[in-house]
């Protein structure tokens, strides 16, 4: 049976041979000339198309990666804007709460309206330094300095006393002479900080001010004298008898001996 | 922009071509030269193409039941399917493997478009004929029926014989004997067994071989 299976199977595969070849034989067609051509022709062509494309490819490339770096610089540009209006709003935030700190204590040390224009050289002197100022301000000859602004003065000494003697006139002035002023305080403060050379800025200042009264006068040169600048006050009392020919009868009495020797 | 060529002249300067292409390019494998034409190389197509132009023709033919027009449809359609996969080929496996599961694909495409007919369909009709063909197994006898020589009448005769046999069948056959693969290649792209691809051949050639009976 098994044998019989064999001779079958090898007789089966030469059969199958012998049939593949007549098949072989007998199955010639081709597909016609024009389908040759027509698939040839489109071989060709994509082969051609790669070539274009690979000409066209750094062209197109190119152009998306330059589009690539516009939207990447695009892109950098809004963050560094939203960056600088973020920076310019937060500023301008701490510009806003610093005066509204710093105004806090300002309505304590207002002065009466008629002395709002020009303050005091005690005032002044007072916030210049601390030890001529407590000097100073141990006489009543300052009524428009009170406690508060005392101590305001005080701290504000504690930082820069010449920066803050400027600061302080600067404030209390109004009009077209701030800015001059706020010169010649800040040409004090470059001066020097020491008492001499800020009672000496401090003491052209009333004279660029418009008619200061005759306490004010007697006030100055009595502070200046006070703190050792007898130049000083000998200057102020000239320019006060100029003023005033009455001036060294307004003066206190300690200082009618003095008064007696300038000229 | 590519110059239109017209179909004639392309063929006649495509065969003055082919008649010069160098001996070292004809004797290039076909994985070689598919990788050859995905380089840019067009001439390797040609050889490419030349090599297998005929039998994918004709495996297209035969199942097309010798209708011309509709084997040159499936047969443009594969070989563009070819041109148009050329770089994303990789040879992982045999490049005639390879062309035939695609001619494969694209007949059971061809099927499932004019007769809505499944695989599943087309198997049922293979089990009723390989029943047919065990009865007359057992009824023929062993003798060889083949002569050495086929003239034209037994060709048409073989032909004829293997339009009557079933899809499946005669799809084995002309992979087997058009497309040269193996028995397990073709199981392979038809997802079928071996032993189910040995069975459809077996009857595929049973049925020629008695065609070629009728004319002794």
């Amino acid at each position: 049976m098994s044998s019989k299976h064999d001779r079958e199977q090898s007789g089966s595969a030469g059969e199958d041979d012998a049939v593949a070849r007549a098949w072989r034989q007998a199955s010639d067609e081709r597909p016609p000339a024009r389908l040759d051509a027509e698939i040839l022709a489109a071989a060709r062509r994509s082969v051609q198309q790669e070539d274009a494309g690979a000409k066209t490819l750094p062209v197109r490339p190119q152009a998306r990666s330059r589009w690539m770096q516009w939207q990447s610089l695009a892109a950098a540009a809004a963050v560094a804007g939203l960056a600088f209006v973020l920076l310019q709003t937060l500023p301008r935030e701490r510009e806003v709460a610093a005066p509204v700190r710093m105004e806090a204590p300002a309505p304590v040390p207002a002065p009466p309206p008629a002395q709002a224009p020009t303050p005091t050289p005690d005032a002044q002197l007072e916030m210049r330094s601390d030890a001529p100022a407590r000097a100073v301000t141990a006489t009543p000859a300052s009524p428009g300095v009170g406690p508060a602004e005392r101590d305001r003065g005080t701290e504000s000494a504690a930082r820069s006393p010449a920066a803050e003697v400027a600061a302080g006139i600067a404030d209390s002035m109004g009009g077209a002479e701030t800015d001059r002023r706020k010169g010649l305080m800040t040409e004090a403060s470059g001066e020097s900080s020491s008492a001499e050379a800020s009672a000496r800025a401090v003491a052209r200042v009333p004279g660029a001010l418009a008619a200061p009264s005759a306490s004010d006068w007697t006030a100055r040169i009595k502070a200046l004298h006070a703190a050792g600048d007898v130049a000083g006050a000998a200057t102020a009392l000239r320019e006060f008898r100029k003023v005033d020919p009455d001036a060294d009868a307004q003066l206190p009495e300690s200082l009618h001996e003095w008064a007696w020797t300038v000229e | 922009m590519i110059p239109a060529i017209a179909a004639g002249d392309l063929a006649l300067d495509t065969a003055r071509r082919m008649q010069s292409l160098p001996a070292e390019q004809e004797s290039r494998t076909d994985e070689v030269l598919m990788r050859a034409y995905g380089d840019g190389d067009s001439h390797a197509f040609e050889v490419l193409y030349a090599r297998h132009k005929g039998a994918t023709y004709r495996y297209f033919l035969r199942h097309a039941g010798g209708l011309a027009a509709s084997a040159e449809e499936l047969h443009q359609d594969l070989w563009l399917k070819v041109i148009g996969a050329r770089e994303r080929y990789e040879a992982q496996a045999k490049f005639s493997t390879w062309l035939y599961t695609l001619a494969h694909r694209r007949m059971i495409d061809h099927w499932r478009a004019r007769d809505g007919e499944s695989l599943a369909s087309l198997e049922d009709a293979e089990i009723l004929v390989q029943a047919e063909e065990s009865l007359a197994e057992l009824r023929d006898g062993s003798d060889d029926p083949l002569g050495a020589s086929i003239d034209f009448q037994a060709r048409q005769r073989l032909v004829a014989a293997l339009a009557s046999v079933p899809t499946l069948q005669q799809d084995a056959f002309l992979l087997h004997v058009e497309g040269g693969l193996s028995l397990e290649e073709i199981a392979g792209l038809t997802t079928a067994s071996v032993e189910t691809v040995k069975s459809r051949l077996r009857y595929a050639y049973r049925r020629l071989r008695a065609a070629l009976e009728d004319l002794q």
